[in-house]
């Protein structure tokens, strides 16, 4: 392929990624399903760009590779991992894929909910997931189990999201 | 939709639900778009957090304020938007949540190097202080008589340090260079992790820490509190129970129980005061002793080349495999045998792109994937795995060999033991991994771009096996496997997207040390 398709192909797969990236978390949890699917959705991307006519569509054509290439590893890996039923994943996969222009705006709700937190619990929370951390390292200096410090982040994760859709619907509202 | 459903799509989202709640998620899913419209909500949020500690984290680097990242622009954003776009788009490609949080030091990496290389900080770095490697958390820059624990890594001047580094000292002294700009005086005998380029954990002994010309925070951690840098000179010591004094030389810092960590006020100790917390975690201002040193500096020696710490016998090993890869046609399907070299098994390889290539003499790539050989290896030998690569073009796409465990001819990334090399490593080092696949970075120091020999030695001879990574004759990292990775059934050659590499007598020996 040429440097032109090459470059093109490129910028618009590192504009759509964080929003495929999501498309495909919401159906994998497990970062590392996540990662082997993005890896295949990627190549196959670029294998089969040249035939893309309308490069303004990319975002929901790469969504429409990323939904086969969920579907084709829950196939390979359903038998001896807990991945959800197929017709479940095709539910969460449509909504997701109708959902994609919504990604942004969550995540930028969560910043300001984010801010709203205690300061002590945003601290707990950078701590939580800052690259390398162990949860049980982090618990251990605490003074807390592994377990405490599950639930403890469990619930403001809840809160975030509360709060994250709440600020979707008054924003709805408002429009 | 009620708590316990909430709890349950929350365990989903957080990848720890149990086969037991299984059914029930999956029903649950099936029925309810609202818990399928949380479940997306929870996963936002999830991501959204792990982009921000990560934001945070390269704030550091930055000098941004800790704990602000930029409301609309993600972390791949704000680096993109520091690079030419035809390098940028390579770069973004490379990026994404998971390696932020995976390798989230990697983003860091190419967030410190990119910036550095770019504009207005070149200006900005203090000249006295040592430049750490793009992407280097922290870095040993001096040592003095340096006598390691038996159960440590021994580690040399210029060895990179990535969250988790140890340092086990038992005798001498040991300086660290962190990223945001700290320097550490590690007296032994004393134990001290890594834990970011801004902070380092001091389990037991006695460190000084100098921090004059801040390029982010910096903070130690022990047992029982946390001590934070505000630009300053201190000193702290642990003792075997926990205990932790804390002695300020010059400017401020804040003591704070790890306990009460967020819930209490730190206590601020400056220029002469000091401070302690107790095993139980009471903190209290203290008279500090005048007599007690703290070594505030490791006098200086010049580098020395690294090598293997055993000899490699040429004479003593087997060749298992060679492949000067002279001929022409695809690789796969063709063993070395044919074209005289050692190895009567057929490579498997991708069907295109990988070409023996009689003008230039070598196996020529041009499409992503890997070739493979069989390999199964065995406890008491030494194995050596060696090629010549020369990646021609790329920007930082790059060649690798290494260990693998399915032979997946797609896959770029290897799963033990590999070290790549890029085309260019101005903006991102070579690098090495432990695995499994991009798993267990190690180091990130080599810049070595051209012809180059890499080598990838495997020790099974203890129970603990041992990996090292060398260019020519030098050892450039290494690592430790607490358990023997049982999956290695390859040795292989990878090549990563749109990148075109020549490979050049390609060779795998091994010594058996217990006969």
């Amino acid at each position: 392929m040429s440097d032109e398709l090459h470059e093109a192909f490129l910028r618009l797969f590192t504009r759509a990624e964080p929003e495929l990236r999501a498309f495909v978390r919401s159906c994998l949890p497990r970062l590392q399903d996540v990662d082997e699917v993005m890896q295949e959705v990627s190549l196959v991307a670029w294998r089969k760009f040249g035939d893309l006519d309308d490069r303004g569509r990319f975002a929901p054509w790469a969504c429409l590779i990323a939904r086969y290439e969920i579907l084709k590893y829950r196939r390979a890996h359903a038998r001896n991992r807990l991945l959800l039923d197929e017709s479940v994943i095709e539910a969460l996969a449509d909504e997701a894929a109708a959902e994609m222009p919504l990604h942004q705006r969550r995540l930028v709700a969560l910043e300001s909910c984010f801010e709203k937190l205690p300061e002590a619990r945003r601290e707990l929370v950078l701590a939580a997931y800052t690259p390398g951390t162990s949860q049980k390292e982090l618990a251990r200096q605490m003074g807390r189990t592994e377990g405490a410090l599950y639930q403890l982040l469990s619930r403001i994760r809840q809160e975030l999201w509360r709060c994250v859709e709440h600020t979707l619907a008054k924003e709805a509202g408002a429009s | 939709m009620t708590q316990a459903d909430l709890d349950l799509l929350h365990d989903f989202v957080a990848d720890r639900i149990t086969a037991e709640a299984f059914p029930r998620l999956e029903s649950l899913l099936r029925s309810s778009g609202v818990a399928r419209r949380a479940v997306r909500g929870l996963m936002a949020v999830e991501e959204g957090l792990e982009e921000m500690a990560s934001a945070h984290l390269s704030a550091r680097y930055f000098g941004t304020r800790a704990g602000q990242p930029q409301p609309k622009a993600t972390p791949q954003a704000t680096v993109l938007s520091n690079l030419g776009d035809a390098f940028a788009a390579m770069v973004g490609f490379l990026l994404s949540p998971a390696g932020l949080r995976r390798g989230g030091l990697l983003l860091a990496a190419m967030v410190v190097s990119v910036v550095i290389v770019s504009t207005a900080w070149r200006g900005l770095q203090p000249k006295a202080r040592p430049v750490l490697p793009a992407g280097v958390l922290a870095q040993i820059i001096a040592l003095s008589d340096p006598v390691w624990a038996d159960d440590g890594q021994p580690r040399h001047e210029g060895d990179s340090l990535q969250t988790g580094g140890l340092l086990a000292l038992e005798r001498g002294l040991a300086e660290i260079v962190f990223a945001s700009g700290a320097t550490v005086v590690l007296e032994a005998p004393a134990i001290f992790e890594v834990i970011d380029g801004g902070t380092g954990k001091l389990v037991r002994g006695r460190l000084t820490a100098t921090l004059e010309r801040p390029m982010g925070p910096f903070a130690i951690h022990t047992p029982t509190a946390v001590v934070t840098d505000r630009g300053t000179q201190f000193g702290v010591e642990v003792d075997p129970s926990g205990k932790t004094d804390v002695r300020v030389f010059q400017g401020l810092v804040e003591l704070v129980a790890l306990a009460a960590l967020g819930t209490a006020e730190p206590l601020r100790l400056s220029a002469g005061h000091a401070g302690e917390v107790d095993a139980a975690g009471r903190i209290s201002r203290i008279d500090a002793p005048t007599s007690k040193k703290f070594v505030m500096s490791v006098p200086k020696r010049p580098p020395v080349k690294r090598a293997l710490p055993f000899k490699w016998d040429d004479a003593s090993a087997v060749t298992i495999y060679r492949d000067s890869f002279e001929g022409s046609g695809p690789l796969g399907g063709t063993a070395a045998s044919a074209r005289g070299g050692v190895g009567g098994v057929k490579w498997v390889a991708p069907q295109d792109g990988w070409l023996l290539d009689p003008e230039t003499k070598s196996l020529k790539v041009t499409a992503t994937g890997a070739a493979f050989l069989p390999f199964k290896p065995e406890p008491g030998h030494i194995y050596r795995l060696a090629v010549t690569v020369h990646v021609k073009s790329g920007g930082i796409g790059w060649a690798a060999i290494g260990f693998a465990a399915a032979a997946n001819t797609r896959l770029a990334t290897l799963d033990h033991a590999w070290m790549l090399q890029r085309h260019e490593a101005k903006a991102q080092a070579n690098l090495t991994y432990k695995g499994p696949q991009m798993a267990g970075e190690l180091s990130r120091g080599d810049r070595l771009t051209g012809r180059q020999t890499r080598t990838v030695v495997l020790d099974t001879t203890g129970p603990r096996w041992k990996a090292f990574f060398m260019v020519s004759d030098e050892v450039v990292g290494q690592c430790v496997y607490d358990q023997p990775p049982a999956d290695i059934a390859n040795v292989a050659i990878s090549v990563f997207p749109n990148t075109v590499a020549l490979l050049r007598e390609f060779s795998f020996q091994s010594i058996h040390m217990n006969r």
